[in-house]
């Protein structure tokens, strides 16, 4: 009998796959992988981004869900080219799905690819799409409790973005409770507070985009890189 | 969660690895999972039987080590594990609120605070093989 040391990551293969779409996607378009519970608005913000930044940048977004293709319609009638994902029983998208997914989008021209993943805090965390950024939103209606309920969700994002702010002074939640609570999990990741409803905070979110694009655009290409 | 696929995935890794040593036989698969990794390492245990079968590690044992949340003093970026209740981390921010101040910290200073850096993973680390 003999041991083999291993250390790979469970997911390993579908680190391969989510290796495969950062190649595709290449150093010009931003991804950005949007997790949320169920309800807190991730749609709408999809949806109030293709408004805000047509003529500007060119979005494309993927769509997923367990069934259904009413959040693609919403969508599309902002004149931007999407595909939904259908995951059947799936409660999270995984790097396969959305390669495939690339192929019936219009990739050329593309600035931002936005993935709109299965509502759940769960499973999507555990699953690399090959995204640039893991995007947390948070709405207020949730209660101030869940990044610790839900820690490994909120400590890959890179943004957290507070929603339905408008409704804060009609419910029991504490919006300064609920940052502590995503800061001692995760110091690094910004938080933005906005609302969907109302256009709240949005200019800073759409401002957060354009220097996310701007510093992977900035980075030198490998080519250029000095060689050691 | 997803304890199904991750199962299977686990299977096909190990299998990979088995494979590309010329095992004949898995006996043991050594795991490691972050208690705060949402895996619930019951539930693998449960599938494992029903993924290895008829595979190189059918009948194979799966020892699974969960691996405590870890967390960073933010100042001098020293790191210490929180302790582990049943296996489970579910006290684990009741237990970094109560956590004393790191050493690096002067008597009289405000405590720098902590944040999480680890208790996420999930790995297979090792394989025992024939």
């Amino acid at each position: 009998m003999s041991h083999i040391p291993v250390i790979a990551n469970i997911l390993e293969s579908n680190q391969a796959v989510a290796r495969d779409v950062r190649r595709t996607l290449g150093g010009r378009r931003l991804v950005l992988n949007l997790i949320s519970s169920p309800g807190a608005g991730k749609t709408t913000l999809v949806e109030r981004t293709a408004a805000a930044l047509k003529g500007e940048l060119q979005l494309a977004v993927i769509e997923g869900d367990m069934a259904t293709s009413l959040d693609a319609e919403r969508v599309a009638a902002h004149g931007v080219p999407v595909v939904q994902i259908n995951t059947g029983g799936g409660c999270h998208l995984e790097a396969r799905q959305v390669a495939a997914a690339l192929a019936q989008l219009p990739l050329d021209g593309v600035d931002v690819l936005i993935i709109e993943n299965v509502g759940n805090l769960v499973c999507p965390t555990s699953f690399d799409l090959g995204e640039d950024a893991k995007i947390i939103v948070a709405s207020l209606a949730e209660g101030d409790d869940k990044p610790l309920k839900y820690p490994a969700a909120f400590i890959a994002a890179r943004l957290v973005l507070v929603n339905k702010i408008d409704l804060a002074p009609y419910l029991p939640v504490d919006v300064r409770k609920l940052r502590q609570a995503i800061t001692a999990i995760n110091a690094e990741a910004a938080i933005l507070e906005v609302s969907c409803t109302t256009g709240q905070g949005l200019d800073a979110w759409l401002d957060w985009i354009r220097t996310a694009l701007h510093a992977k655009r900035g980075a030198p290409p490998y080519s250029l890189l000095p060689t050691p | 969660m997803h304890e199904l696929g991750l199962t299977q995935a686990l299977v096909d890794t190990a299998l990979r690895h088995a494979q590309q040593a010329g095992a004949r036989k898995i006996n043991v698969l050594h795991v490691q999972v972050g208690a705060l990794s949402g895996v619930v390492a019951d539930s693998v245990r449960f599938y494992f039987d029903f993924v290895s079968q008829g595979t190189l590690a059918e009948g194979a044992q799966l020892c699974i080590e969960i691996t405590p949340p870890r967390v960073r003093c933010r100042v001098c970026g020293a790191e210490r594990e929180l302790p582990l209740e049943g296996g489970l981390a579910g006290a684990w921010y009741e237990q970094l609120m109560a956590l004393e101040p790191c050493s690096c910290t002067s008597p009289g200073d405000d405590p720098p605070g902590y944040e999480l850096c680890g208790g996420f993973e999930c790995f297979l680390g090792s394989l025992d093989v024939e």
